[in-house]
């Protein structure tokens, strides 16, 4: 398992004309007479008007530890840092000629290789900026999470580009052995239960009905209770069994205070079946059952907000999450692990890209900008008092989003300025609320 | 799917190389690496600092004591493979133990030249490419001080200067009129050739030797033309060549290397060849050629093991490069630095007074080669540009004006822009 290691973040082209501060840190940190022999560099080019840092990425195959015909460099699987064996290295200089990315520099006078070793954890260049280009960032938590067993079988039997399997994945790393999952027909209900004689998880898991995954935890909660073990009871299922057809038993256990997890799923559709619409399909969205032609134009109601009715309702915690901020998302399950006195739920967005005709590979690009355009914003509320978790300081116009996907392509502008509109209302509204919640 | 078996011949940088990836590609299959080396993994690359004195034998091992073990693999040292056996997939030992094989990746490398010189034989000629042949320069150097170096490529070269450093009189011979004929020009060359003479290196080039002759305990060396000389040692270095005899009548196809596609494939069934034993593509022609170097067998050994392992992979092809620290100078060339053909836009700069030298070498709107000598830059970053073909539009002049710190812009855009792939932006 690989862990997760500090990274030295440097902001792009931010630097001020002919600053070398952090050049001179790092000079006078290594002992060195002048900043030639800086482990950072500064490149100020005025004639093309770029000033910037740059050093050694560390990176996780480096062809420097690769080229080095002397075996003296080495990638610490401790700190994930590639140091120079200053006794090994003879100076051949092969390793200036391996790294594109200007990482790594030869001395003359002293006939050897050097480069930056992030000061073993405390970089003094980061120390020494005073414009906040530099910065370093430690281990996250989520990554740490990396390290732990992972639970869920080899392979996957989701759509190629599937987020919620990466999520699920996550999600069980942070939940770890004390745990029982519940599902419902769906895309992910195979990963979870298994095929054939093959088990989904290493987790027992309860296969329930589209109508009564709350209902059924229910009653496995009531049985723990009465033999007196503590376990996390979670539910991983979609946005159909959430919003539509097991509403009821979710809003009826939610209201008896009723303790589980429920993590909901929402990829805005039915689209383990044939890609329908569902409760949390978007305004003027394309399914299979609200068409684009001449008779219709996609879906005409707008979005059923599930977590903010499941807030009303009364659940303990309720929080929005995506797998574009994974940090995030673990800090809210973790904290969904620690509720006892009521239903912790957790709507996390999950892009489709076979049911959105979006791009395999956009998954993470689509979950992002879903939250840079306040169209699913990133908040929690414990027991009703609510706050936004992810502040967007500048939101990006809903039609970046809508644009990644072909579900939206007979957007008319008049549609999406109407989109736009329920996007902004929706968060003036949750703004609203976490003003009052204080 | 069933655990195969991967058979690779050599231990050097394109072996361990393909060791690497098809244990990064998390393949866990069984995998064999045999070298006729007694030696543990060592690069012939530090030999001329082991013959300079500066590191001793301690200081060769290439990888940790525990590497195969954390690595899976096996390790046979000292055996040498005599033949291939393509149709029934196994390897012959000189031994005539037979060996079986899934996947086979010929990484033999290449041995040391010896020119059909007159009187040049078991008692005159040494190579230097193995430990055991500096261990016997070694021998042969005690007491003696006077030593002629045959060739003045890159190897030649190093060991010259290892000898220097060592405190030996040496003499250069080359048949070419410059230093380092591959890879500088006369007018880069003039200045080299100035390092070496200031710390007293004789440099006769041009001269072709005709005939060696050991007279008592020293070696004398005719030329087709001009005054013989006398040295107590001599050491050919005119070059490598790949180590294919185990390939012949096998039926792969062998011209100057073990002739590869583009995934490393011979035109055998499951053999694979990479490194200096391999004839690779040419990265801007595509023509295959010989370039043993160790980043070329890195990459070669990389594409290697991913296709062995079963995952498709594509060498994008050599760009002839080089990198020599000499005496405290620092010279560097890399890909087409001598255009034959009025294509090109060069653009150089030379300062005979402060050692330095630039060139850069435009096709259109790429940079196609460089040549520089003590400049500081970053060598991996102007190889960055021409092997990512990146634009370099309106900034040709700025480039060769302040070729370090344009160089990193042009990267750090071309990164930021178009993502590691890198094409134009």
């Amino acid at each position: 398992m690989s862990p997760s290691y500090g990274t030295l973040r440097i902001e792009y082209g931010k630097c001020p004309p002919d600053c070398r501060l952090c050049e001179e840190a790092c000079a006078k940190e290594k002992g060195e007479l002048s900043i030639l022999t800086s482990r950072i560099k500064t490149i100020h080019t005025p004639q093309v008007k770029f000033h910037c840092a740059m050093t050694c990425v560390q990176c996780s195959q480096p062809k420097c530890r690769q080229v080095c015909p002397a075996g003296a460099i080495e990638k610490s699987l401790i700190d994930g840092v590639v140091r120079i064996n200053e006794d090994k290295c003879v100076g051949c200089g092969l390793c200036t000629l391996a790294c594109p990315y200007g990482g790594i520099y030869y001395n003359p006078a002293a006939g050897k290789s050097f480069k930056c070793d992030m000061c073993d954890g405390e970089p003094k260049c980061v120390a020494a900026c005073p414009y906040d280009v530099l910065s370093y960032i430690k281990n996250s938590t989520a990554m740490s999470y990396f390290q732990t067993e992972d639970m869920l079988s080899h392979g996957t039997s989701l759509c190629p580009g599937c987020p919620a399997e990466v999520a699920l994945r996550l999600t069980l790393r942070v939940l770890g052995r004390n745990t029982i999952l519940f599902s419902a027909p769906g895309c992910l209900t195979s990963t979870i239960s298994g095929q054939e004689t093959m088990p989904g998880t290493q987790l027992p898991a309860a296969s329930c009905l589209l109508d009564n995954v709350a209902s059924q935890m229910t009653g496995v909660r009531r049985y723990y209770k009465l033999i007196g073990r503590d376990v996390n009871l979670v539910a991983f299922v979609g946005d159909g069994a959430t919003a539509d057809i097991g509403f009821q038993a979710l809003s009826g256990a939610v209201e008896r205070q009723e303790n589980f997890i429920y993590i909901c799923y929402d990829n805005e559709g039915y689209m383990n079946t044939g890609i329908q619409r569902s409760g949390t399909t978007p305004y003027r969205a394309w399914t299979t059952t609200s068409p684009v032609g001449e008779m219709a134009h996609g879906k005409e109601q707008p979005t059923k907000n599930v977590p903010l009715l499941m807030m009303f309702n009364g659940a303990s915690y309720v929080a929005t999450a995506t797998i574009a901020f994974l940090e995030d998302y673990v800090t809210k399950l973790v904290k969904a692990m620690q509720v006892k006195d009521g239903v912790a739920y957790i709507h996390l967005y999950s892009p489709c890209p076979t049911g959105w005709r979006s791009p395999q590979d956009s998954a993470i690009q689509i979950s992002r900008l879903a939250v840079e355009t306040n169209y699913f914003p990133l908040w929690e509320a414990e027991h009703g008092k609510i706050h936004l978790t992810h502040q967007v300081s500048n939101p990006k116009p809903v039609s970046q989003l809508t644009n990644l996907m072909r579900k939206f392509s007979h957007l008319t502008e008049g549609e999406l300025i109407e989109l736009q509109q329920m996007v902004d209302s929706n968060f003036v509204t949750l703004k609203n609320l976490t003003s009052i919640g204080g | 799917m069933q655990k195969r078996k991967h058979l690779i011949i050599g231990c050097g940088s394109a072996g361990l190389s393909a060791l690497e990836q098809i244990r990064r590609l998390n393949s866990e299959d069984e995998i064999k690496i045999v070298t006729m080396e007694d030696f543990p993994p060592y690069s012939p690359t530090l030999l001329p600092y082991l013959l300079s004195g500066r590191i001793d034998e301690g200081h060769l091992l290439m990888r940790e004591e525990n590497y195969f073990v954390e690595m899976k693999a096996t390790l046979v040292r000292g055996k040498t493979i005599t033949r291939v056996l393509p149709e029934t997939k196994r390897v012959v030992y000189a031994d005539g133990q037979e060996e079986a094989y899934d996947t086979l990746l010929i990484a033999s490398g290449s041995e040391a030249v010896k020119p059909p010189i007159k009187g040049l034989n078991g008692n005159t000629f040494l190579g230097f490419h193995t430990i055991a042949d500096c261990t016997k320069l070694l021998k042969q150097l005690a007491g003696k001080s006077d030593v002629a170096v045959l060739g003045a490529g890159l190897v030649g070269m190093e060991v010259a200067i290892g000898l220097v450093e060592r405190g030996c009189r040496v003499t250069v011979l080359e048949k070419e009129p410059r230093l380092l004929p591959l890879y500088f020009d006369q007018e880069a060359e003039v200045l080299i050739r100035g390092i070496f003479t200031a710390h007293g290196i004789q440099l006769l080039t041009g001269r072709e030797v005709s005939e060696v002759n050991r007279e008592n305990r020293r070696i004398e060396i005719n030329f087709a033309r001009g005054e013989p000389v006398q040295v107590d040692v001599l050491i050919t270095c005119i070059g490598v060549k790949a180590r294919t005899s185990f390939a012949t009548e096998t039926g792969i196809a062998v011209n100057q290397g073990i002739l590869v596609d583009r995934r490393m494939r011979t035109n055998m069934e499951d053999i694979y060849a990479a490194g200096d034993v391999a004839e690779t593509a040419d990265f801007f022609s595509g023509k295959l050629g010989m370039n043993p170097t160790i980043p070329s067998a890195i990459e070669q050994g990389e594409v290697a093991g991913s296709n062995m392992a079963g995952v498709e992979a594509e060498y994008e092809g050599w760009i002839s490069t080089n990198i020599f620290h000499l005496f405290g100078n620092t010279a560097f060339s890399a890909g087409i630095s001598m255009p034959d053909s009025d294509n090109y836009q060069v653009l150089t700069e030379k300062n005979e007074r402060k050692v330095q030298f630039k060139r850069l070498i435009y096709d259109d709107d790429t940079l196609v080669g460089a040549m520089f000598i003590n400049i500081d830059l970053d060598p991996g970053v102007i190889l960055y540009l021409i092997r990512n073909r990146v634009g370099i539009g309106s900034h040709k002049q700025q480039l060769f004006e302040q070729p370090k710190e344009i160089s990193r812009w042009l990267m750090q855009e071309a990164e930021h822009h178009v993502g590691p792939a890198g094409a134009k932006y």
